[in-house]
């Protein structure tokens, strides 16, 4: 137990620095600093040239007005709420598939083990597009049109390999030892999977949750085909719904432009106050073998 | 498992479907009903609809409308699916395309509709005939709205007035207004148009029509070939425009809702879009020309119905669904639509509201679209994504990448393969 | 990061859990059953008939579609630029990304903004990002060529998104803008390197850039591997980078097999049974890439 526990507790990069000793002269921070302003400098660009754009024409207006008269009537808060809702189905359906499947793969013995998780890991790489056809028509029969459920459900489903992969991997990195000595004591397989597996597995459920979220804030595909209702645009679909309704009347370019900075809002917050969460909640060394 | 599971959803769906037809059978009577009606962004658009709601509600008080747009790249596969897929769904806008045979399956014949004889009898026998054209058999599935065509111009008078340039009838009098543009030194363009794929197979079988009046009309219902001598020489004359600076390939990047700015901000004189657009003469200094010919005798474009009305045959609300589209295409709802230009009315004999078009400007452009409209060389029944494709290798040879040749031939090439 | 285990895992091969097994992998199985298994029978179906997207009134082709889509120079061009996108978002994460991570975990000033900065486009929609890259690009307007013009350099300008080379650095220079992802697992695995093969060559006298490509990045191996097949995966998923901003074109020379696909669901024409039979190519090219990646990770660990 305090073998995992210690390996878990990482040090918080962002408040105790090992890493400064790597600079060994002042001249090289210096160089460092160049190098990061040049690369800062080229990667905001673009977003300097979309806040540029969005105050055109209207000036700070792009911006009050479309509080006021959302374009398409789709207010752009309402865009944040329904990505947010589909990422809690999304991480909750994977976290729940991913953790009971990753534990049968990683500390269960039957035959066929390592063929299962082949199979699993086989769809790793499925585009969402190659099977957007037959999804439509799962969906329909599953009732599930214009529905949170019928957008995370697809979305989950092309994560759950990565989720699967990522638990089975960090099922293996904990001891057996702490499972046996639980099953002699006579606990079940659901006991030990719920009290000691997941408790243990909590840095690589908040790294998967953390993933859900971002993929289902940036996803476009699965929102823009089967939802109709306007009401349930995420943000990633209203970047398309906007651009739509300013082709029928082009003076909203600049309020157009606004909408798309605000679309960005929720992810500045995220990195503003959840940076610490990110470097802390991502363990990409528990997706490998 | 699969097999399974597919069977129980199926199950599911089936008791589902059983009880929501056993409520829907109950008679309606005269309590509030709901009716959803989807279309697309622009037939005739969020805005205008709101307002044929609004009036028709009015009207009747029992009757509840709920309008899904979808946008126009997405509602053919989108609104196809979701018929198949059994979406409450009563009225739906049919693109009067070769999709039309895609849904004709899920519609209600307008025989069967409680006011179709009304209806049809508001209607001109054209536009009503054009609309049978579109389905099988010639079996009337829907009704027109309204017509347009593709492709028009429409100037601004100021930029032209400043210059002193008369609105251009022919490529030889457009070139000179982009010379005087270029010696103007402002930088304003000569014209702006989508470069979308789309839109650049209209321009180019708008230029084909203007000598071969025949050539889509016979691709499309005769079989005709695509690359016909006619074709590469219009592509040819295209190209020539680009070549000597009648027309900038720099522009050929924007899409629609870009090139449409441009012009609203002044960047460019003249804007080159389909008759849908002609409002925009009533929000600025703005005329409207035909598309350019190289003989000013022979400027004409394709037209065809924009936008037809169906009811879908799984409808609860078939009678209300019914007094909707009447209200829209035969009703006081035609006056809205029909007085922000969407389109010339399929209604027979209609005249616009007096005070719409209020300057000498505005009525001469509109004279100008009706006749267009009322004397095309071809059906604007387009091929659906074979557009895109043949407007794709338009914009390849214009940019210098293919021959037009080469486009004409790639183009027949996918028109036989059938991949579309 | 994690540590190898020592010793074999003991092998009872008396015990079998199959039965709760069977229990636990239920979820999975039937997620796979419902999404993957009766995609891939439903596609299999679709691919041999010519048939609208209602799926009514479906005409049997036989193997045409798949006839069409081997002389389609398109579709391989597609499933080729997603190699190459996918070969400079790798290339410029494993460079730049890597060394964006390190320096700013060696403690700059400013770090928040630096880490906004780079993070912000991952995060955001990519449908978004692109967006605004077709803006920035366009010939006449966009800023792009307008900061070139005003900077004297106008005879830098490009027709960017209508000639293909110039479109083609577009999308690319698009790939590796979204490297955020990355970075996260680099700045990640960065906190927890262990510190004493540091000193070790502090104590040899190291310079700052020779610890960082002779040191710390071999120590990162396991995550260049993460990385490597994130961004892999990543763009055989990609749709919206292309479909934002070139739309596949001019031609067909940005298409990745995202908007390929994509393109063909929304025609609205009798193009289904052809998108089903390139739905079940790009699939098994997917697979391939699976497999591709569990002999990787196996190997690796054969070798160590």
């Amino acid at each position: 137990m305090t073998a995992t526990a210690k390996q878990q507790k990482r040090p918080n990069i962002l408040t105790a620095n090992p890493m400064s000793m790597v600079v060994t002269r002042g001249a090289d921070r210096l160089v460092i600093y160049g190098l990061l302003i040049v690369m800062g400098l080229i990667f905001a660009f673009p977003l300097y040239a979309l806040i540029r754009r969005s105050f055109e024409v209207g000036g700070i207006n792009n911006y009050i007005t479309l509080f006021t008269d959302p374009i398409g009537n789709v207010p752009i808060l309402s865009t944040y709420v329904n990505s947010l809702f589909i990422g809690v189905g999304h991480a909750a359906l994977v976290v729940s598939v991913s953790t009971t499947a990753g534990y049968a793969l990683s500390k269960l013995q039957f035959r066929g083990r390592e063929l299962t998780f082949s199979g699993v890991l086989l769809f790793l790489a499925v585009p969402g597009t190659a099977i957007l056809i037959p999804v439509y028509h799962i969906t329909q029969q599953l009732h599930l049109f214009n529905n949170y459920l019928g957008v995370a459900l697809p979305e989950a489903a092309l994560t759950i390999p990565f989720g699967v992969l990522l638990m089975r991997n960090y099922g293996r990195n904990i001891p057996d030892s702490l499972m046996e000595a639980a099953q002699l004591d006579g606990a079940s397989h659901f006991r030990i999977f719920w009290n000691i597996f997941l408790p243990l597995a909590r840095p690589a459920l908040a790294n998967l949750t953390v993933l859900c979220f971002i993929w289902s804030l940036q996803d476009f595909l699965w929102p823009s085909m089967l939802f109709t209702n306007p009401d349930l645009a995420t943000a990633a679909q209203a970047v398309k719904l906007y651009s739509n309704v300013i082709g029928q009347s082009p003076e909203q370019y600049g309020r157009y432009n606004a909408s798309l900075v605000l679309l960005a809002v929720p992810a500045v917050l995220f990195v503003i106050f959840g940076l610490r969460f990110i470097v802390n909640g991502l363990t990409s060394g528990s997706t490998k073998e | 498992m699969k097999f399974s599971s597919k069977l129980a959803a199926s199950a599911v769906v089936v008791g589902l479907g059983l009880t929501m037809s056993g409520c829907a059978g109950a008679p309606a009577a005269d309590g509030p009903v709901t009716i959803n009606y989807w279309s697309w962004d622009g037939a005739p658009g969020q805005d205008i609809v709101d307002q044929e709601i609004a009036a028709f509600e009015k009207a009747n008080p029992d009757i509840t409308v709920k309008y899904t747009e979808v946008p126009q790249a997405d509602y053919k596969a989108k609104t196809a699916l979701a018929l198949s897929a059994g979406e409450d769904i009563d009225v739906v806008s049919v693109q009067p395309a070769t999709w039309a045979q895609e849904v004709e399956g899920y519609l209600l014949p307008v025989a069967d509709w409680s006011n179709g004889d009304a209806v049809l009898g508001a209607l001109t026998p054209a536009s009503v005939a054009q609309t049978s054209r579109l389905f099988t058999d010639k079996q009337l599935l829907a009704v027109p709205l309204y017509l347009t065509g593709s492709a028009i111009g429409i100037y601004n008078a100021d930029i032209l007035g400043e210059l002193g340039v008369k609105p251009p009838q022919t490529w030889a009098e457009f070139k000179v207004l982009s010379d005087a543009l270029k010696a103007q030194g402002k930088g304003i363009l000569p014209a702006v148009m989508p470069g979308d794929g789309w839109f650049q197979d209209e321009v180019t079988t708008t230029i084909v029509g203007q000598t071969d009046p025949d050539f889509f009309n016979n691709v499309r219902y005769n079989g005709g070939a695509w690359n016909t001598p006619s074709y590469v020489k219009a592509l040819t004359d295209y190209k020539a425009l680009y070549d000597n600076g009648t027309l900038d390939t720099a522009t050929l990047d924007l899409d629609y809702a870009g090139a449409s700015t441009a012009f609203d901000e002044g960047k460019a004189a003249v804007l080159f879009n389909g008759s849908w657009e002609t409002g925009r003469i009533l929000t600025g200094n703005y005329g409207v020309i035909p598309f350019p010919a190289e003989d000013a005798a022979n400027v004409s474009l394709r037209s065809y119905l924009d936008v037809t009305l169906a009811i879908n045959k799984d409808s609860a609300e078939k009678d209300a669904s019914a007094k909707f589209i009447q209200f829209l295409a035969a009703g006081d709802g035609v006056d809205i639509w029909a007085s922000v230009l969407k389109g010339i009315p399929a209604v027979d004999g209609y005249q616009l509201p007096d005070g719409v078009l209020t300057t000498d400007l505005q009525k001469a452009s509109y004279a100008t679209i009706v006749s267009l409209l009322s004397n095309p060389h071809g059906d604007r029944n387009n091929l659906g994504a074979f557009s895109d494709a043949a407007g794709a290798n338009t914009k390849e040879a214009l940019l210098g990448h293919i021959t037009p040749q080469q486009a004409a031939d790639d183009s027949q090439a996918k028109l036989v393969a059938g991949n579309f | 990061m994690k540590t190898e285990r020592s010793a074999p895992r003991k092998k009872r091969k008396s015990r079998s859990d199959l039965r709760v097994a069977v229990v636990f992998l239920s979820p999975l199985l039937l997620v796979y059953a419902v999404y993957f298994i009766y995609s891939i029978f439903f596609l299999g179906e679709t691919s041999m008939t010519k048939v609208g997207i209602s799926l009514r009134n479906a005409v049997d082709v036989g193997w045409l579609n798949f006839q069409m889509l081997v002389g389609d120079a398109a579709f391989s061009r597609a499933i080729l630029n997603n190699l190459l996108f996918a070969m400079v978002s790798i290339a410029v994460a494993v460079t730049i990304g890597f060394f964006i991570a390190v320096a700013l975990a060696t403690g700059v000033r400013a770090r928040k903004l630096f880490y906004l900065v780079f993070l912000l486009p991952a995060l955001i929609p990519v449908s978004l990002v692109a967006t605004v890259f077709g803006g920035m690009f366009q010939e006449r307007f966009g800023i792009v060529n307008e900061t070139l013009r005003s900077i004297g350099l106008g005879a830098l300008a490009q027709s960017w998104l209508n000639e293909p080379g110039p479109a083609f650095a577009v999308v690319a220079t698009l790939f590796a803008y979204l490297i955020g992802l990355p970075i996260m697992y680099y700045t990640a695995d960065l906190a927890a390197l262990p510190t004493d093969s540091l000193e070790a060559a502090l104590l040899d006298g190291a310079g700052t850039f020779r610890i960082m490509r002779s040191i710390i990045y071999p120590m990162m191996t396991p995550t260049h591997i993460t990385v490597v097949l994130s961004l892999l995966l990543g763009s055989f998923r990609g749709l919206e980078q292309v479909y934002f901003s070139t739309g596949g074109g001019p031609g067909h020379s940005t298409e990745v097999v995202g908007s390929y696909l994509y393109g063909y669901i929304n025609s609205g024409g009798k193009t289904i049974g052809f998108t089903a039979a390139a739905a079940l190519i790009v699939l098994v090219i997917a697979l391939i890439i699976s497999i591709a990646q569990m002999f990787a990770t196996r190997t690796r660990k054969g070798s160590r």
